[in-house]
């Protein structure tokens, strides 16, 4: 077998020749090396011929999802939603030629024109039902491109970097915590929504017309374990300052303010409540009571918290008002009552409102205010809870029962200005790390 | 370069053969490079500390006066030195194991050892909560044998957890780079040792130890490098407590959003990552031995021996629990629901317009991987090549040149996802490279992750091989094409293999390139897994769950096809 | 060679060995003096390195054992046997240099550092590379790598010697020159050896005592020149070049008397059995004008090698060797011959198969 010739050496360091040797050997080598090189040339030429394939295969690919979707659509769109199948049964493309010429529109020629594409950026969460999506693209001729670009922090600093030629024609997903970044960075074409009215409470900017249309909300709460409070007989905590009580030492896991959007928004909620000058009292106050503070919301739920499948071992969780729901519809097996619950005293959540908006230098105009409009509208808001556990902001949107059964609507959110939280966000975040993590 | 009086004599050569050095293919993976990495990299760090067009090195100031960062700085150092140290410490004996001996079940425990490299952080966070956590199968039987109040175990959120989970990740990397170097070692020279009288821990130390060291540095400098810019083990695993480098560039990028810091720190951990690839150079180039290498058919055997017998089940035993029993606890934790979290994955209960069907995240994932294993194995092949031949020239000026370009090569592992993702966005905006939201950047981003382990897996076999081995087989008449199949496959094929399967390990596992580019849909497993994860309810924890375990069979099956694959009649080396 | 038991240094006492199916030692006893070079010899695959590898320690005997002065080491690990092992691919250290090599064992050893400098210098000395302590290993010649592994297993002063084919994958000149070398170096310093070679020129011009094995079985033990005139049996013959083997038989009247296929031939002695046998005649067993033993046949070849020349000589039922004076008459090639074969030369094998 050749691989037991001596001559196999490591480290090639070791070639002694001298003399007249020395120039028979580099040539030798110079030449077998050419060759060697020509071999690999050949090989790896199939073989980045081959990636070429991949590669081309990749953009087919990226559309295969949603072939493989268009079959099951037909079959289970009757069940979990009868309101939206019979629109879902005008789909056919036949059909949606006649809805596009009743409109408005400047394309005359939409009957016959391939769809065009219309780019949405979007955090990794976003998601919607394939019938309201699908909906809109006939309606409008549209292909949409949805670009998730990582959790909400990354995805609006992408768009910032990306300013002046922007990776796409919409943005969604900044909420009410960093819009001030968004808002002074620029990155908006402003434009007033129609067709849906919007309570003048989520509004994101005082502008006219607004840079960014809110979309929608979501009480970021503490949620407990139903079980452990009335294994333990504890009562629930009723107010923030209970949270640092000894009778809820060791119990309370929360995300890091400066890595998580909720656990920044808790952290807004104390310093609303206490005042900036006193909240780190507090969280020391808190720390000592032992509280864990873990990176996202992902370890605290999933990990962490004994009240869900991770079975963790802190019954007190940083989550949503829409966590106690979401148990119940993601249930293994039919649940009627949800196994968690929200605290809801006073000051306790912090509501988290997010917002859409046109992406400055967009080359669709006229569809990414469609679109906006779109998600503004009762269809779209109507669809959002089951979806992404979020609370619509158009009061014409009616909650699905989920919702009205099983999640609490705090009374008293706390609140705070997002130019205020432009102003000291990062201050806070550093000084609340000094505090607690170090 | 050749001396142009040799070729003057052979005119007919000349006009055959190439008139470029063949060194000059190496402008393929540096134009790779170049474009997705130097490139970005250059662009955002320019954007971050020149934005105005004048340098302002002002953050670097601010750093080195923290004691914040130099504490985080001293941290991510010594958590990753004892990290390295530690995974050596168990890899080695299970390396030896591995290089010495043929034993039942070998193939599946090296190939479920490569297991965890793929999965995501925080399904094995969720793994060893449910082995060693307070409410843990571990704790309970404890606290049920030994009548305790408090769980015995608690790890979770301390150093010990993050040393413990860099350990469970990296271990393979020891066990495949070292295992196959040590069995290809020369037996002899360590029986010659103890007919001189030397016993067994001083053979090991004065004589194996010495002749492994290549592959232990190589092994030693990988894993080091993961270490040292570890991220979800850090957050996860560690809590919020801890914080390495990469994650304090991550929250200056993302949450702070002070890209002049993130840069500068950026900057850092780069440096630190090349000043350690040049020490690790110099080393390398001194250890390196002439040594006659075994073909393993030689080397390794049946354990005949009681104490051999013990050491085989010791190993096996120790990777069963360190390795193998977070994995199973994960799969008990994914059919713990019964079957229902692994039919629904096939439904699309919602309806949702993002629902994806397994076998879509599986035919992604695999696409990926296997894009990336190809890609890399090309550049990296060129890129060892290039390196082990001027490496051997006898002019230091190519010498030199090489131990240039071999830390070069190693900068992307070095290089923080969030810093390479935000410098895309801000240079690959523009036609011809206009790839901000193409899917391909995502092999090119493993690929870039994957280049650096195949350069070390290859350049110790590449530089092995003398020229003239190839000389005397051309000599021989064999053509070049012949020269190339006879002599350099056989030899590199066994590291070729190693170096796919680290490829496609690194690109199913994904590391964390997804959080580099603004995807269009392309799902793969590992974003099936965390879409599942980012939702409340038994059903989402259920089936992201079953995805993993599915990334695992994945992964697992793919491994032990790679490693099965044979190079037409070539054996293993 | 007669010894009392305070002369014998090792004893092998009925070894065995097999690796899974195949038996690879069966049974194999002998004894090594003070001061004594052995030989073992046999074809590859015969069992020798087994053997060496057992008396080393490095592999262990299924049943058997190993003595040294009387005491019984098959339970000693290798390292405190004190012995030495030059091995077949010499296993220098290649992360070490010259002198760093040869010092290793006596570092085992634990001497001190003037002692153990002294000792390096003076094995060089003896091994003839007197100066090359500073050298790095790799980039030594062959024969100097073979001369760095011999003074490195001589310098501990090892009871035993042990090598294996240490000679074997250098040039012939280089050989011939090495083994006249190291005969003179093991003899200077009165080296117990055991030396492993499958080529009997090597046994033959080092040992004082061959060990011929085969198929893992002692075939013939004893000086060279006894067991070259006196093989055993065949396999012995035919190992050390002895072709001209011939069955014949013997009857009780005349026990000189071997009836062949070339003809009847006439013995010095009464070696033989009655019945059937095995006859080696001997290369150098023919002249062209002898009186004995006369035998027909013709010149098929002849090969010159200066003061001997090579015949192959044909009759009717054989062919057969021989070494003539190159100052012999020789017919031209395909003449008819007739030799006379030297009684004196003609042997009947102990043993009678072949």
């Amino acid at each position: 077998m050749i691989l037991s010739h001596p001559g196999i050496a490591l480290g090639g360091f070791f070639v002694a020749i001298s003399g007249s040797r020395n120039i028979r050997c580099r040539r030798g080598k110079q030449m077998s090396s050419i060759h060697i090189v020509k071999r690999l040339m050949i090989t790896f030429g199939t073989a980045s011929i081959l990636l070429a394939a991949c590669a081309g295969a990749a953009t087919p690919a990226a559309t295969a999802p949603s072939a493989t979707k268009a079959p099951e659509l037909t079959a289970p769109t009757a069940t979990p939603k009868a309101t939206v199948a019979p629109k879902a049964t005008v789909a056919p493309t036949a059909t949606a030629a006649p809805t596009a010429t009743t409109a408005p529109t400047t394309t005359p020629a939409a009957t016959s024109s391939a769809p065009r594409t219309l780019t949405v950026m979007t955090h990794d969460s976003f998601t919607a039902s394939d019938d309201v999506l699908k909906a809109f693209e006939q309606a409008n001729n549209v292909k949409l491109n949805i670009l998730k670009s990582g959790d909400a922090g990354a995805a609006l600093n992408k768009a910032i970097l990306a300013k002046g030629n922007p990776l796409a024609d919409v943005f969604y997903g900044v909420d009410n915590s960093f819009i001030s970044r968004a808002l002074e960075a620029g990155i908006y074409e402003p434009y007033a929504v129609t067709g849906a009215s919007i309570p003048a409470e989520f509004s994101g900017d005082t502008a006219n017309p607004p840079q960014v249309t809110a979309i929608d909300y979501g009480d970021v709460c503490i949620n407990y374990d139903k079980a452990y409070f009335a294994q333990k007989k504890l009562a629930l905590p009723k107010t923030l300052d209970d949270l640092g009580k000894p009778a809820y030492k060791g119990l309370l896991v929360v995300e890091n303010p400066a890595t998580s959007s909720p656990g920044l928004a808790f952290m807004l909620a104390t310093v609303a409540h206490f005042g900036a000058d006193k909240f780190l009292d507090y969280w020391k106050q808190l720390k000592a009571n032992n509280i864990k503070v873990v990176d996202g919301w992902d370890a605290a739920y999933n990990t962490e918290f004994s009240g869900s499948a991770g079975k963790g071992s802190y019954p007190l969780v940083l989550s949503y008002a829409s966590s106690p729901p979401a148990e119940v519809v993601f249930a293994t097996t039919p649940l009627t009552v949800s196994p968690i619950g929200t605290l809801l005293g006073d000051d306790m959540c912090f509501r988290q409102i997010e917002y859409v908006g046109v992406l400055k230098g967009a080359k669709n105009l006229d569809l990414a205010h469609k679109f906006i409009d779109f998600l503004a509208s009762a269809k779209f808001q109507e669809d959002m809870p089951l979806q992404m556990f979020v609370f619509p902001v158009n009061p014409q949107a009616a909650l699905p029962d989920a919702f009205i059964k099983y999640a609490q609507i705090p009374a008293k959110p706390a609140r705070m200005p997002a130019d205020e939280i432009a102003k000291n966000r990062d201050a806070w975040i550093q000084s609340w790390t000094e505090t607690v993590t170090h | 370069m050749t001396t142009g009086n040799t070729i003057v004599t052979q005119p007919d050569q000349r006009r055959k053969g190439f008139t470029l050095s063949p060194l000059a293919l190496v402008v393929i993976p540096l134009a790779f490079l170049s474009a997705f990495y130097f490139y970005p990299i250059f662009s955002i760090v320019r954007l971050s500390l020149a934005p105005a067009g004048t340098l302002d090195i002002s953050a670097f100031g601010k750093i080195v006066g923290s004691s914040y960062y130099l504490k985080t700085l001293w941290f991510t150092l010594w958590q990753a030195v004892v990290s390295t140290g530690l995974t050596l410490a168990a890899g080695l004996p299970a390396a030896y194991v591995f290089g010495h001996y043929n034993f039942r079940g070998k193939g599946l425990l090296r190939a479920l050892s490569t297991v965890p490299f793929v999965l995501p952080t925080v399904v094995v966070a969720a793994a060893f909560t449910s082995l060693i956590g307070p409410n843990g199968v571990l704790n309970t039987l404890l606290m049920g044998v030994m009548g305790l109040e408090k769980p015995p175990i608690q790890l979770l959120g301390t150093i010990w957890m993050i040393l413990l989970a860099h350990v469970f990740f990296n271990f393979t990397v020891v066990l495949r780079i070292v295992g196959s170097f040590w069995a290809n070692l020369d037996q002899s020279l360590e029986n010659a040792a103890a007919v001189l009288g030397a016993g067994r821990l001083r053979r090991f130390v004065e004589i194996t130890l010495p002749l492994l060291s290549p592959a232990i540095l190589a092994a030693g400098l990988l894993v080091f490098i993961f270490d040292f810019t570890s991220f979800g083990v850090v957050l996860i695993l560690g809590g919020s407590q801890f914080a390495t480098l990469e994650v304090e560039i991550y929250r200056q990028t993302v949450n702070v959003f002070n890209l002049p810091v993130a840069a500068a720190l950026s900057l850092i951990q780069v440096l630190f990552t090349l000043l350690l690839t040049i020490v690790y150079t110099r080393l390398q180039t001194r250890a390196a031995r002439p040594l006659n290498l075994r073909p393993t058919q030689q080397t390794l055997k049946r354990a005949t021996t009681t104490p051999a017998r013990l050491l085989i089940g010791a190993t096996v035993t120790f990777m069963l629990l360190l390795l193998i029993a977070p994995l199973i606890a994960l799969v008990v934790k994914a059919l713990g629901d019964g079957v229902q979290p692994l039919s629904e994955l096939f439904i699309n209960r919602r309806g949702s317009y993002f629902y994806v069907p397994p076998v879509v995240a599986i035919q992604n994932s695999l696409l990926i991987a296997t894009a990336t294993v190809l890609a890399s194995l090309f550049l990296g092949t060129i890129a060892a090549s290039v390196l082990a031949y001027a490496g051997q020239s006898s002019s230091t000026m190519r010498i030199r040149w090489s131990a240039f370009l071999d830390p070069i090569f190693m900068l992307p592992l070095g290089t923080s996802a969030v810093t390479l993702g935000f410098g895309y966005i801000i240079s690959l905006d523009h036609p011809p490279l206009d790839l901000r939201a193409s899917p391909i950047l995502l092999p090119i981003a493993h690929t870039l992750v994957a280049f650096p382990f195949v350069v070390r897996s290859l350049l110790p076999v590449l530089r092995g091989i003398r020229p003239d081995l190839r000389q005397s087989a051309a000599v021989l008449g064999a053509s070049p094409w012949r020269v190339w199949r006879e002599i350099d496959l056989p030899i590199v094929a066994r590291a070729m293999l190693v170096a796919a399967t680290f490829a496609f390990a690194i690109s199913m596992g994904e590391f964390s390139a997804t959080a580099l580019v603004a995807r269009p849909e392309f799902p793969t497993m590992s974003v099936v897994i965390y879409r599942f994860l980012g939702l409340p309810g038994a059903l989402n924890y259920g089936q992201a769950m079953v995805m993993s375990a599915i990334l695992m069979l994945v992964c697992s099956a793919g491994i032990i096809l790679i490693e099965r694959a044979r190079f037409g009649d070539v054996g293993e080396f | 060679m007669k010894q009392t038991t305070s002369d014998i240094l090792l004893q092998v006492s009925h070894v065995v060995k097999s690796f899974g199916a195949t038996s690879v030692l069966r049974d194999v006893s002998f004894d090594v003096a003070r001061g004594e070079i052995v030989c073992l010899l046999g074809p590859s695959g015969c069992g020798k390195s087994t053997l060496l590898n057992i008396i080393a320690g490095l592999e262990h005997a299924d049943s058997g054992s190993v003595f040294v002065n009387g005491e019984d080491i098959s339970g000693t690990p290798v390292h405190r046997r004190g012995f030495g092992l030059m091995f077949q691919g010499l296993a220098l250290f290649p992360h070490r240099n010259v002198a760093d090599n040869i010092a290793f064992g006596l570092r085992m050893a634990q001497q001190d550092k003037t002692a153990i400098s002294q000792r390096v210098a003076e094995v060089l000395e003896l091994v003839g590379l007197a100066g090359f302590e500073k050298r790095d290993v790799n980039q030594l010649s062959g024969g100097e790598q073979q001369r760095v592994a011999l003074a490195r297993s001589l310098a501990p002063r090892p009871k035993l010697l042990m090598l294996d084919e240490p000679l074997s994958s250098l040039d012939r000149a280089l050989r011939e020159r090495l083994m006249d070398e190291l005969r003179e170096i093991l003899t200077h310093v009165g080296q117990t050896a055991i030396y492993v070679t499958h080529d009997q020129q090597e046994a033959f011009a080092l040992s004082d005592r061959m060990v011929i094995l085969n198929a893992g079985q002692i075939a013939q033990s004893g000086a060279p020149r006894d067991i070259y005139q006196y093989p055993a049996d065949a396999f012995v013959a035919r190992f050390l070049g002895q072709t001209n083997l011939l069955a014949g038989t013997v009857r009780a009247a005349d026990k000189r008397l071997v009836h062949t296929a070339v003809g009847p031939l006439v013995l010095e002695n009464e070696s033989c059995n009655e019945g059937t046998v095995t006859v080696l005649v001997r290369p150098d067993a023919a002249l062209i004008n002898g009186e004995a033993n006369r035998i027909a046949g013709t010149l098929y070849e002849q090969t010159f090698r200066g003061r001997n020349t090579r015949i192959t000589f044909k009759t009717d039922a054989t062919t057969l060797i021989f070494e003539l004076d190159s100052t012999a008459p020789l017919p031209p090639l395909g003449s008819a011959l007739i030799l006379s074969l030297r009684p004196s030369a003609i042997t009947c094998l102990p043993q009678t198969t072949v």
